[in-house]
């Protein structure tokens, strides 16, 4: 339910944060969308593969983002703003898309549906590691908490555009920190 | 245990999100670089939505690449063609095209030519890599430089090889004003400069190409990023330098700027400590090859601009020549009898002469609309021969020779009995504009050959002009009645005096042969038996209104003619290229008139 709620918020705000500035010189548009692809291609596919937990997912809703945020930019409806939490709000979308239609997928006997958590192989310990560790950092955050980590991870967003994102506001964002905050004080474990 | 929680409880906030995010940081090594950005522009966002997430999304993308690799391909394999046609062991086709450009003086010194020769020298050794042999570039003093190329010629590609100085520069985006990789939201920061920008020019260049070495630079594909890169490396001296520099500014952002233009905007990673490197950013293979191209072969002394470009055009080959030849739509039969320009039977009563220069378009009309009517009508039943002469008059209009050449060489083609084969070539091919040089002599040579004239005594005649004088002199001999081309006599007088005011018809011109043969008939009952009165066969043309204008013309009252024509059903519905008999005064239908169907 509180997903829901929070994916039609942010749908709004998508519209606001991206509301329309008249672009006349189009030929720069292919141009300038390609520069932002490339200097924000792996902070989104980051953000998308710590939510789903996989490669290949989290390559997918990436392109998917990419694709969508073009088509958005083509008919002009541009950041105001910064990039990169107009870039996130189309991507959290698609995440939650895929995580909904995952745990479907998930009452049918399915097996591996994780793909990221398959042995990746020997020589790849600190892969290994890491996801180890992230399992455990997923299951003690419930996801509000750990998503807002995720974003302020995410190259100094603040909290006012992590709110943005999360359709919630910025003091809304602290608390939640806190409250990740408190989690993790009791469990060292994840943070030592 | 108890100390150790109290411990835990007193970590800072701080302390604990910073210690999650040196753990998340370890999802880096995960995080791959973005692949070539490809908008999939056939995907609507509804479409998006409402399918399922497959492969077969990914197929698209891939099949656009697909489609991208071809549309390369197939220009590859049109300029492959293009530069193939030049290779042949014909004498090169195509123009010449020469561009001259001017080396511009440049923070007020004058190029010397010193200056000079090394441009040459660089823009040889760049334009090299084109792969264009009979390319060649020349020094003009005191400041220019020549490019000649002959043949077809990607200008784009040589001038995007030329005009680049090839002044290479790293230039240090500085943090405090545009941020850097590792603070991204600095407030007020200014917007990093895209790819192709103009580079602000207060900013400082901390590295110049003049300090890589050229060996190493190379373009390359990128395997795991399947991109197009340029590899570079700084000589020793400044590798040092590059290391230490890049050991200082790691996460900032810098430009790789190529004349002032930004190539790409990359962060330091870490110290490059080997001098070595990478510029990545928009390159396909051919962009990634000339700026490998330009690093190796230096930077120019000083700036080029294009002063002129010009392309002559020199005659044009063989092939272009053999291909621009029409075959004749209408030819001369060759079953009739013919002696050198005279067509039909030599004991044929009345004689046709008709004056004719090859380049006049009217004759060009004749040759197609009339000829095939008097041949069918009057020179096969044995009544009409028809002689040519000629009448070298367009000569005289713009000074040059080809009507006299193209009389000439008919003349030579008549040698050998090929005089109507050659002259139907001749009119088919000749310029609507009756320009001179569809008549050049490669072309008048290459028509002898479509008409299977023997062309080793052709070539002889043709070229040693051995009936030049006969054409002059017969022009000379032309009747002072002759208006122009065609002209047509017969017996020495003016036949078929054109009824439309410009070349005389058919109908003129049969009218006057009708005459001529009721004289030559009157002249000489002996020779000539009384022959039982026989229709004549007339095709209708285009200038021809109804059946009741023809037979007025000929003077046939309408009912007779309508005895002699049972087959025509509708008088009012005439149309070109019909053949209608025209009885003869005094025809009665006693015979049975010929069917249409036996009509030649």
């Amino acid at each position: 339910m509180e997903m829901v709620a929070v994916e039609r918020g942010s749908q709004e705000l998508l519209e606001r944060v991206g509301s329309a500035r008249s672009f006349d010189d189009v030929e720069d548009v292919g141009a300038s969308f390609e520069a932002l692809y490339r200097q924000r291609y792996r902070d989104v596919y980051r953000y998308s593969l710590l939510m789903l937990r996989s490669a290949e997912d989290a390559e997918d809703v990436t392109g998917e983002a990419f694709q969508r945020a073009y088509a958005a930019w083509r008919s002009g409806h541009r950041p105001a703003g910064q990039a990169l939490p107009w870039l996130f709000l189309i991507t959290r979308r698609l995440v939650i898309d895929r995580s909904r239609r995952r745990r479907l997928l998930s009452w049918l006997p399915l097996a591996s549906l994780h793909p990221a958590r398959e042995p990746a192989g020997e020589a790849d310990t600190g892969r290994t590691e890491f996801w180890l560790w992230f399992d455990r950092f997923a299951e003690e955050l419930p996801a509000r908490q750990r998503e807002v980590l995720i974003l302020r991870y995410q190259r100094d967003l603040d909290d006012e555009h992590i709110g943005e994102i999360l359709g919630i506001s910025s003091s809304a964002v602290r608390s939640l920190v806190a409250r990740a905050c408190e989690r993790l004080r009791r469990n060292p474990e994840i943070w030592r | 245990m108890n100390e150790k929680q109290t411990n835990v409880a007193a970590a800072s906030d701080d302390e604990i999100l910073g210690a999650v995010r040196r753990r998340l940081a370890g999802v880096e090594p995960l995080v791959p670089s973005p692949q070539a950005w490809r908008p999939d522009e056939s995907r609507t966002d509804r479409a998006a939505r409402t399918s399922i997430r497959t492969p077969a999304r990914l197929g698209g993308l891939l099949s656009l690449g697909v489609i991208a690799a071809l549309v390369v391909v197939i220009v590859g394999a049109g300029l492959g063609a293009r530069n193939g046609s030049t290779g042949r062991a014909t004498p090169v086709p195509g123009p010449l095209t020469t561009l001259v450009y001017e080396l511009a003086p440049a923070n007020g010194a004058q190029p010397t030519a010193a200056d000079l020769d090394t441009t040459v020298q660089i823009i040889s050794d760049r334009l090299a890599t084109l792969g264009a042999a009979q390319l060649v570039v020349t020094a003009q003093p005191p400041n220019q430089v020549s490019i000649s190329v002959p043949g077809a010629v990607d200008l784009v590609a040589l001038r995007e090889l030329v005009d680049q100085s090839g002044h290479l520069e790293f230039v240090l985006l500085p943090p405090e004003t545009y941020g850097s990789y590792s603070q991204q939201y600095v407030p007020g920061a200014t917007a990093l400069p895209a790819v192709g920008d103009a580079i602000d020019p207060a900013l400082p260049a901390q590295f110049t190409g003049d300090q890589l070495d050229p060996a190493r630079s190379v373009a390359a594909k990128d395997t795991s990023l399947g991109q197009w890169v340029v590899g570079f490396a700084f000589k020793d001296a400044a590798a040092a330098e590059f290391a230490t520099w890049t050991a200082a500014h790691v996460n900032d952002y810098f430009a790789i700027v190529l004349d002032g233009k930004v190539l790409e905007v990359p962060y330091v990673l870490n110290s490059i400590a080997d001098g070595a490197g990478e510029i990545g950013g928009d390159f396909t293979e051919a962009s990634a090859q000339r700026l490998a191209t330009v690093l190796k072969y230096g930077q120019l002394p000083f700036p080029l601009q294009l002063v002129s470009t010009s392309v002559a055009t020199p005659p044009p080959s063989a092939d272009a020549l053999a291909s621009s030849i029409v075959t004749p739509t209408v030819a001369t039969p060759s079953d009739l009898p013919s002696s050198g320009r005279t067509l039909g039977d030599p004991k044929a009563p009345v004689t046709l002469d008709v004056w004719v220069d090859f380049r006049c378009a009217a004759c060009e009309e004749f040759q197609v609309t009339t000829m095939p009517q008097l041949i069918s009508n009057y020179v096969r039943p044995g009544e009409l021969k028809i002689a040519y002469h000629d009448f070298v008059v367009i000569d005289g209009n713009d000074g040059t020779t080809a009507s006299r050449d193209a009389a000439s060489a008919a003349l030579c083609a008549a040698d050998q009995g090929k005089f109507w084969a050659y002259q139907d070539w001749l009119l088919a091919n000749q310029s609507p504009s009756e320009a001179p040089g569809a008549f050049s002599l490669d072309r008048l040579t290459e028509l002898a050959r479509r008409a299977d004239v023997d062309m080793t005594s052709f070539d002889t005649c043709l070229k040693s002009g051995r009936h030049n004088a006969d054409v002059l002199a017969e022009s000379k001999q032309v009747p002072s009645s002759a208006v122009g081309v065609p002209s047509f006599f017969i017996d020495g007088a003016v036949a078929g005096v054109a009824s439309s005011g410009s070349v005389s018809t058919y109908a003129d011109l049969s009218a006057a042969i009708d005459a001529a043969l009721a004289k030559a008939a009157a002249a000489s009952p002996s020779t000539t038996p009384t022959a039982a009165p026989t229709l004549m066969i007339y095709v209708v043309t285009s200038a021809d209104k109804s059946l009741a204008d023809i037979a007025a013309r000929f003077g046939v009252p309408l009912a007779q003619f309508e005895m002699a024509n049972p087959l025509i059903e509708n008088y009012n519905i005439i149309l070109p290229g019909m053949t209608i008999n025209i009885p003869p005064p005094g025809w009665l239908p006693t015979a049975a008139p010929p069917s249409q169907s036996d009509l030649p």
